[in-house]
């Protein structure tokens, strides 16, 4: 980083010009002492207190020579010496205050006051939300986000390692890993591709994760971003990476399989056969979110002779006034929830849940009251659209509702060929994709079958002990399974 | 001589099982059955008892051939280290046309049954341009990811085509397979021609053997797959024989999609929709195998074209036949043509090539 000052008094000139930047005189014995700062940035009571009034105390009864004495009497611990320009440009607009003895002096003194003003002390997860297990989330600061996870990840192995993002923002970005358990492979070129990033202002993690993906010709997202602290940590002990970014309460982590989205952390919380059945709840709510009204068009248009005959009068019954063909209906209807779910997205919460009334119960209703669509496919376009909620990533949730509208089309065009044309597509990209240079479908293609074991199904913990192969972990157990207890189940215990 | 393919591209040994799946079971499991009653008549699963033992010597002898070399090239290396530079890619050529053409056949009879089963009036043009970039998409991917394609075709219609014969048992009536043995050898030789022709494709191993991690350990799951092929042929076929009269069966064009049509279920009424929807990605992917095939082939024939340029010529090549080739009659005389060349390419030319590389194997240690 070069700046484009040459000396202190330029910098200094420059900073004037802002209304904010704040130079303060004080006299110490018979010396005048300037402090320059930006007051925006700053704890003012912080200066008050332990800089301003401490020096003047004690320069009543010691002569000040040299900038070094000052040094030693200010009771902050991030105090610095420098006389170089690019250090005090970038520490004074990250809140410190200099401290300049005589004019023209080249050597100054900074002094860290910064203020996190403006920032939530911490954050429930709402967005991912879970019943059981905490509500830990993380917040716009970098250095409480690491703190939220050393507490939780006792020990020294955690690395954080910190590069500069942004050539306007400059924006702290950290790379959190295990040593002894994360593959270096994955922490180098996650590193090689962070600091390859050439972007003006870095303002959430999810800019890093475009950044930083293997593929930007996808709808799909190859990292998980996660606010909730308990998933990166089982993230990173799993033997994934994980970036922070300063100012983001989202912690991106990979490299990611398309399984990591139907995730949840509650999946952990309760008994593995109560997880595994949410799981796969979840999984058919995608498939079925994304099928379902593509069957009704394929169905409705070309196949009428596979619906059963005792399905065909309640059918026709509620599609004997509809004046449109099936696809326009179904676009009708799904573009509508769209509305819905984009308007919900940005209005305050309390209009948000009058407008899903209104807009699920009445225009619902009085679509069908109208004969604008059929009332078997609100209820399909309706389920589908709950079901697509169901996936605990929000990214991925939005892809998935992205995703049915190509197939809507493509069996509009061609019925049932047509969604199996969809389909191939569909594994055919996603068997292209890779996150951090890692297949994206893993248990599936390459097929690991010991990896089906937390993917699909959450098996119990016994079984769990192993980190997932696919990440090339350098030590792959993580803990050793608990011995069975021989219990004696049988009758009264003989 | 070239490297042997970087680890990357590598794949594991038992994902060699979806691949021989897809490229023995072609579009003709649906239709085989009336073909191959027409020599031999209900004795005709001799034909496919006779054919799975022979594939089992040939998929014996393509391994000898290919690990005679010790650097784990393929055929069309061998090709030329045995047959010199012109002559071995002439014959390259030839293997490059025929896994073309085999591709190409595979397609045309799929849009066959989709024209004749669910859209009659479709113009295939739009749909065929669909499809093919669908599987220049696929093979542009590399051999990683036609394998994932063939995988899911694979699963695809193992789930399926099992189930379906099952809950067939109720219609089936066992005394039409007799009497078990009424026609001359001639017959069922014969027949076996034909069942040939539904399992060509498997050559393609000659060239994505390379592509295997410790080849050798994926020839217990090539034979067993034969195996297992043969076993579901057998298996349609008999449940076929014991649905159909000799003389139902002669009368129709798609037996297995007609057998279904008995089937209902409370949320599909007919079956048979599901099936030739749920077998385009298994037909797809025998497709995008070929071409895979045929592609890699054309990289060592004398020009060194680029994959991707041959990749896009065999697909203009589709289209290009697709409007030409309008009339059934001149399709079925490709597709017998086809099956010819595929029967002096198993039974002449491969047992040919393991004869010279065992001689030039010895003729090198002596």
């Amino acid at each position: 980083m070069t700046s484009e000052f040459k000396n202190l008094g330029e910098l200094l000139q420059l900073s004037r010009q802002s209304s904010d930047f704040k130079t303060t005189v004080i006299l110490l014995g018979k010396q005048e002492v300037s402090i320059f700062y930006y007051s925006t940035l700053i704890d003012a009571k912080w200066m008050q207190q332990h800089l301003i009034l401490v020096l003047q105390n004690r320069s009543l009864d010691s002569e000040i020579k040299d900038i070094e004495d000052i040094k030693a009497w200010i009771p902050i611990n991030d105090v610095e010496i420098t006389d170089e320009i690019t250090t005090i440009q970038s520490k004074l607009l990250k809140g410190y205050a200099i401290v300049q003895l005589h004019e023209n002096d080249q050597k100054c003194l900074l002094v860290n006051l910064a203020d996190n003003h403006g920032l939530r002390e911490n954050n429930d997860t709402e967005n991912e939300f879970s019943v059981v297990g905490p509500k830990i989330g993380f917040v716009e600061d970098l250095d409480t986000n690491i703190g939220l996870l050393r507490k939780l990840l006792n020990i020294p192995n955690l690395i954080i390692k910190e590069i500069i993002v942004g050539t306007n923002s400059k924006t702290k970005v950290a790379i959190i890993y295990i040593n002894g358990v994360t593959n270096e492979q994955n922490i180098q070129t996650l590193e090689k591709r962070l600091t390859e990033i050439d972007y003006d202002v870095v303002f959430d993690s999810s800019l890093l994760d475009q950044m930083i993906s293997d593929n930007s010709f996808t709808p799909f997202p190859l990292f998980v971003s996660t606010e909730r602290r308990d998933r990166v940590v089982y993230s990173l002990t799993s033997g994934q990476v994980a970036v922070v970014s300063d100012g983001s309460p989202y912690i991106v982590t990979g490299p990611a399989t398309l399984y990591d989205f139907f995730i949840s952390a509650e999946d952990y919380y309760l008994p593995w056969i109560l997880g595994s059945f949410f799981r796969l709840i979840r999984i058919f709510g995608v498939i079925f979110s994304m099928f379902a009204s593509a069957l009704y068009v394929a169905i409705t248009t070309y196949h009428y002779e596979v619906i059963p005959k005792d399905l065909l009068s309640p059918l026709i019954f509620s599609r004997q006034y509809v004046p449109f063909p099936p696809f326009f209906e179904v676009l009708f209807l799904e573009i509508t929830i769209e509305f819905l779910r984009e308007a919900g997205a940005r209005l305050p919460t309390k209009i948000g849940q009058t407008l899903g009334i209104v807009g699920g119960i009445v225009i619902g209703e009085a679509a069908v009251q109208a004969a604008l669509t059929s009332n078997i496919l609100l209820i399909l376009v309706a389920l589908s659209a709950l079901a697509s909620f169901t996936t605990p990533i929000y990214k991925m949730s939005n892809t998935i509702r992205f995703l049915r509208f190509p197939i809507i089309i493509l069996s509009a065009l061609w019925g049932g060929i047509g969604i199996f044309i969809g389909v191939g597509f569909l594994f055919v990209h996603l068997i292209r994709l890779r996150s951090l240079g890692s297949p994206y479908v893993v248990p599936i293609f390459p097929l690991r079958i010991m990896e089906f074991s937390d993917s699909f199904i959450r098996s119990s913990f016994q079984i769990l002990n192993k980190r997932p192969q696919r990440l090339r972990p350098k030590s792959s157990v993580k803990y050793l399974p608990k011995k069975a207890v021989k219990q004696k189940n049988n009758l009264d215990e003989e | 001589m070239k490297n042997a393919v970087d680890e990357k591209y590598l794949i594991s040994p038992f994902l060699i099982v979806p691949l021989m799946y897809v490229s023995m079971v072609g579009v003709g499991v649906l239709n085989f059955q009336r073909e191959l009653a027409e020599h031999a008549g209900y004795n005709a699963y001799i034909s496919v008892i006779l054919v799975g033992i022979s594939l089992h010597f040939i998929i014996w002898m393509i391994y000898k051939i290919l690990s005679s070399n010790q650097a784990g090239l393929d055929i069309t290396v061998i090709n030329n280290a045995c047959f010199g530079k012109i002559a071995g890619n002439i014959i390259n050529l030839a293997i490059v046309l025929y896994f073309f053409f085999g591709a190409y056949i595979e397609y045309k009879a799929y849009i066959e049954v989709i024209r004749v089963w669910l859209f009659p009036a479709m113009k295939i043009l739009p749909i065929s341009v669909v499809l093919v970039s669908f599987i220049y998409y696929t093979v542009s991917g590399g051999f990683r990811t036609v394998t994932g394609l063939c995988f899911l075709g694979f699963l695809m219609t193992l789930i399926f085509i099992i189930p379906e014969n099952l809950s067939l048992l109720p219609y089936l009536h066992p005394l039409n397979l007799m009497p078990l043995l009424n026609h001359s050898i001639t017959d069922i030789l014969l027949s076996s021609k034909s069942m040939l022709y539904q399992f060509l494709g498997f050559e393609a191993l000659l060239l994505f053997y390379p592509f295997i991690k410790s080849p050798e350990k994926s020839q217990k799951w090539a034979h067993s797959m034969v195996f297992f092929v043969t076993l579901l042929y057998l298996m349609v076929l008999i449940v076929t024989f014991m649905y159909f009269s000799e003389g139902q069966l002669r009368e129709i064009s798609w037996p297995t999609l007609n057998m279904l049509k008995i089937i209902e279920t409370p949320v599909f009424q007919r079956v048979e929709y599901l099936a030739i929807s749920l077998w385009l990605l298994k037909n797809l992917s025998g497709i995008c195998l070929s071409l895979w095939a045929a592609c890699r082939g054309m990289k060592s024939v004398v020009l060194q074209i680029k994959p991707r340029m041959s990749l896009l010529a065999f697909l203009v090549g589709f289209l290009i036949l697709e409007c030409f080739l309008k009339d059934r009659s001149s399709f079925r005389w490709m597709a017998e043509f086809y099956s010819d060349v595929g029967l002096y390419f198993i039974y002449g030319y491969i047992p040919l090539m393991f004869i010279a590389t065992q001689l030039r194997k010895t003729w090198n240690k002596g």
